[in-house]
């Protein structure tokens, strides 16, 4: 439901039509990465690591080569040598050098399933045997598999030319910690001095994963004028041409990528793994070549997010205000430096105004998988060790945690702990739609609690185009290259229809290629329905201003006597009773386009600034089994701030979506390592992410604040809903039990655990 | 003239000081000037960092005009998930 409503009103956007693409995904027309098939296609496979940390001595292929149906092998030595160097790509900067050996293996192995080798044969058996037949000499390593062993004197070095940088000094000896982050305003000590309370503690979260439902998917096609071609499921298909041309060392234009259908991605599609070595075996083998990740690659070879340890001490007077606060926050990075702690300490206190505090954060290389994004990338950890702090706080002061929460929210005007001032926000008026649910005030029974927590994202813009090409028969068709994750088909549609005054269904919103459409970064950021959106709102007006200039041609007047009312041209007064115009309709003006002067079609490519920060609040309820330390959610509310829903009914897919993702974060989630670095539940059998018989009906409110920076307000809702959760279930079983967790996941063993040593 | 705060971290930059005041119209006249006083904080923002401007963020900021007393902050370029 809505609960505050801009004051301009629209005919479709603010609607919730049903998807274009729906059908298809449902009946499994829809063709994936995996459905891609072409003549003579070869079958890919990967060699990995059995090692978490090892050196490759040497790699032997020949009798991979020698056995039939082999058509190509490549390795490490078949890829560029690249110096290590910071290159744009895409959305953010990446390190070519990081990314290449990720991609494939040269002198070392740095988590157990690295590629090491891959082969392209007639048949999927072929390929397994091949692989079998490749001998790799390893002389195995001391892994070093989380934050402690990592930063402990004389830890095994992952790479041993790593300096720390942004110490104040120049690092003189190599460190597993890749940077040193710190921010601070105001005097502590005194802060600390003159508050009531001060309380302490420390959280810790495991490495998670993404959970898409599809796997990664390729086929490479490359062609004797040394062009390629990829098919792939990905969020971004610019994204995979910039990031395989750095790996191959290739201009971009060599590289053509077609993005499939995509079965889920939440950040980890925004990056590339098999893509380039599909490119470097159908270069060697001449024939096209796929490659499909199996589930278990999927865990143990792509990115998850980041294992976290985060301390938080936190100081309040009885008056309720905070007085200091500090932050130490310690993210994995994984093989690679790169952890998402940079947007965890801009986000770990950045609900709240303070006036002085002091965060410190910490990307620490370990021996598993380079993370990847993961919705509003390093919040959720920092979240809920802040959100936990705040809770206890509250219950400390003897104040309603969502009245701390209201005495001590950023507002307009309020200073962000990152720096600037915030424009119009909607942190207040979630707080407030909490206060008032109904949710928060029924009661609860035996062994039930209920928690609250927030959350923020900051959201982004950057690059998008678009294409609205006019039909004869009076319809549109929008080409935009951001793939449809979560219904954008049906919000470019929405806006294009709210601009252009034709219906919805007069709107067929496609997704092309990197030949055939516009630059667009990726698809996430929480950026398409804002940014992208932008565009295809640009280019529709670009429409409407070419058919008021047919009008005015048709009428001989001027274009300034023309202007555009639901859908038509229409003439100016004064002219209309002079000349006896009636307006007219889009339908009519695209049908007479060929005898007015061609084709219309409208474009826009624009960097799309001034993306909205997205506040949400979160309710949980939980009842704790005493006796198995079972935790079920029996209802959950997600309130959040839009700023303007376009499909309102996909809004509340998101916030529903983000919310579980949270809620397996917090109960189960979680990869279990053995003292060899080996992953032991690669696979959702053991893995244990929610499913719908898990959860109650998850109620979305959605609150709209507009961002003043969008023609319609959108703010970005993708992210923010996966950062409350975690805190909001802790709090919730600290309400049923009286015990405060801060290691996650509230797994049946831990809560057991923790009820007993309190004696509960 | 469009005053520049700096965070704690972006300070040894810029020779320790918090806060820069700089006669700049818009967002290119504020680089060339970065660039003449301050050209180690200047390399490093033009890298790393997006622009706030009186609180909107600028991503990749280029042209953009600037108003008088305008407060600007360099923050780190956000990533997408």
């Amino acid at each position: 439901m809505s609960e505050q409503s801009t004051p301009k009103t629209y005919r479709s956007i603010g609607t919730s039509p049903v998807r274009p693409d729906g059908i298809d995904k449902v009946t499994g027309r829809a063709n994936y990465g995996a459905d891609r098939h072409l003549p003579g296609m070869l079958h890919g496979k990967t060699l990995r690591s059995p090692h978490a940390h090892a050196r490759i001595r040497s790699i032997d292929v020949s009798e991979a080569e020698k056995l039939p149906g082999v058509m190509a092998v490549v390795t490490g030595a078949d890829f560029p040598h690249l110096q290590s160097a910071m290159e744009e790509a895409g959305e953010s900067q990446i390190d070519v050098w990081d990314l290449a050996r990720n991609v494939m293996a040269r002198d070392k192995v740095l988590y157990h399933g690295h590629a090491v080798a891959a082969v392209a044969a007639t048949s999927d058996a072929i390929a397994e045997a091949a692989l079998a037949k490749i001998r790799v000499d390893y002389e195995v390593l001391t892994p070093v598999m989380d934050i402690e062993a990592a930063m402990a004197d004389n830890a095994p070095l992952l790479h041993e030319e790593m300096r720390t940088q942004g110490l104040p000094a120049a690092a003189d000896r190599a460190s597993n910690v890749a940077t040193v982050i710190k921010l601070a305003r105001g005097d502590l000590a005194a802060g600390f001095a003159a508050a009531d309370v001060v309380i302490e503690r420390e959280f810790s979260t495991p490495t998670v994963h993404q959970g898409y439902i599809e796997p990664h998917a390729v086929v490479a096609d490359c062609r004797e004028n040394g062009q390629a071609t990829l098919w792939c499921c990905t969020q971004g298909p610019f994204v995979v041409r910039t990031l395989t041309s750095k790996v191959l060392n290739w201009d971009v234009s060599r590289i053509k990528v077609i993005p499939s259908e995509i079965g889920g991605g939440f950040g980890a599609k925004t990056t590339v793994y098999q893509e380039p070595v599909a490119i470097m075996l159908s270069l060697k083998s001449g024939r096209p070549v796929k490659m499909v990740m199996n589930r278990e690659e999927v865990f143990r070879a792509t990115g998850p997010t980041s294992a976290s340890r985060i301390r938080i001490k936190l100081g309040a007077n009885r008056a309720g205000k905070i007085m200091a606060a500090e932050a130490e926050l310690k993210y994995e990075a994984g093989a690679f430096k790169g952890s998402p702690v940079m947007p965890g300490c801009m986000c770990v206190f950045v609900s709240y105004e303070m006036q002085s505090f002091s965060i410190t954060g910490y990307d620490v290389v370990v021996n598993k998988p380079k993370v990847a994004a993961y919705r509003a990338p390093g919040a959720p950890m920092a979240a809920f060790a802040m959100e936990s702090m705040i809770d206890e706080m509250a219950h400390k002061l003897a104040i309603d945690p969502i009245q701390f929460r209201l005495d001590n929210a950023v507002r307009e005007g309020s200073q962000a702990v990152y720096g600037p001032k915030f424009p119009a926000i909607g942190f207040e008026a979630c707080l407030k739609q909490a206060e008032s649910h109904p949710h928060y005030r029924a009661p609860l029974g035996a062994n039930q609690g209920r928690g609250v927590a927030a959350g923020f994202w900051f959201n982004v813009g950057m690059q998008s185009s678009a294409t609205v090409n006019v039909q004869e028969d009076g319809s549109a068709i929008v080409i935009t290259a951001s793939p449809d994750i979560g219904g954008s088909r049906a919000s470019m549609a929405l806006m294009a229809s709210e601009e252009l005054g034709i219906p919805y269904e007069r709107i067929n919103a496609l997704v092309g290629d990197t030949e055939t459409a516009g630059y667009c970064d990726v698809t996430g950021g929480s950026r398409t329905t804002f940014a992208t959106g932008m565009a295809v709102i640009q280019a529709s007006k670009d429409v409407i201003r070419q058919m008021r200039e047919r009008a005015a041609k048709v009428w001989n007047v001027e274009i300034d006597q023309v202007s555009w009312v639901d859908g038509a041209a229409v003439p100016a007064a004064e002219v209309a009773a002079e000349k006896d115009l009636k307006p007219l309709s889009f339908a009519e003006l695209a049908r007479n386009a060929a005898h007015t002067g061609g084709p219309i079609a409208g474009r826009a490519s624009l960097m799309a600034q001034g993306a909205g920060a997205g506040f949400g609040v979160h309710l949980c309820d939980v009842e704790v089994d005493p006796e198995t330390g079972k935790v079920d959610i029996i209802r959950y509310t997600v309130i959040q701030d839009a700023g303007k829903a376009i499909h309102p009914a996909y809004v509340e897919g998101q916030l529903q979506g983000g919310a579980v993702q949270g809620i397996g974060w917090a109960l189960n989630e979680e990869y279990v390592y053995n003292a060899q670095g080996v992953m032991e539940n690669p696979a959702f059998l053991d893995y244990r992410m929610p499913v719908a018989l898990d959860l109650p009906m998850i109620d979305a409110v959605i609150v709209e604040v507009p961002n003043p920076s969008h023609p319609y307000g959108v703010r970005g809702v993708g992210e923010t809903p996966i950062v409350p959760p975690l805190g909001a279930v802790a709090n919730a079983v600290h309400d049923a039990t009286q015990v405060r967790f801060c290691h996650l996941p509230l797994n049946p063993p831990r809560v057991l655990a923790g009820l007993q040593a309190a004696g509960a | 003239m469009a005053r520049v705060l700096l965070s704690s971290e972006l300070q040894p930059l810029a020779g320790g000081v918090a806060e820069l005041n700089l006669a700049a119209v818009d967002v290119r006249e504020l680089f060339e000037q970065l660039r003449r006083h301050c050209p180690a904080l200047a390399e490093h923002v033009q890298q790393h960092s997006a622009l706030a401007i009186d609180g909107v963020i600028y991503q990749r900021p280029f042209a953009e005009p600037l108003a008088p007393d305008c407060e600007i902050y360099f923050i780190p370029r956000i990533a997408a998930g």
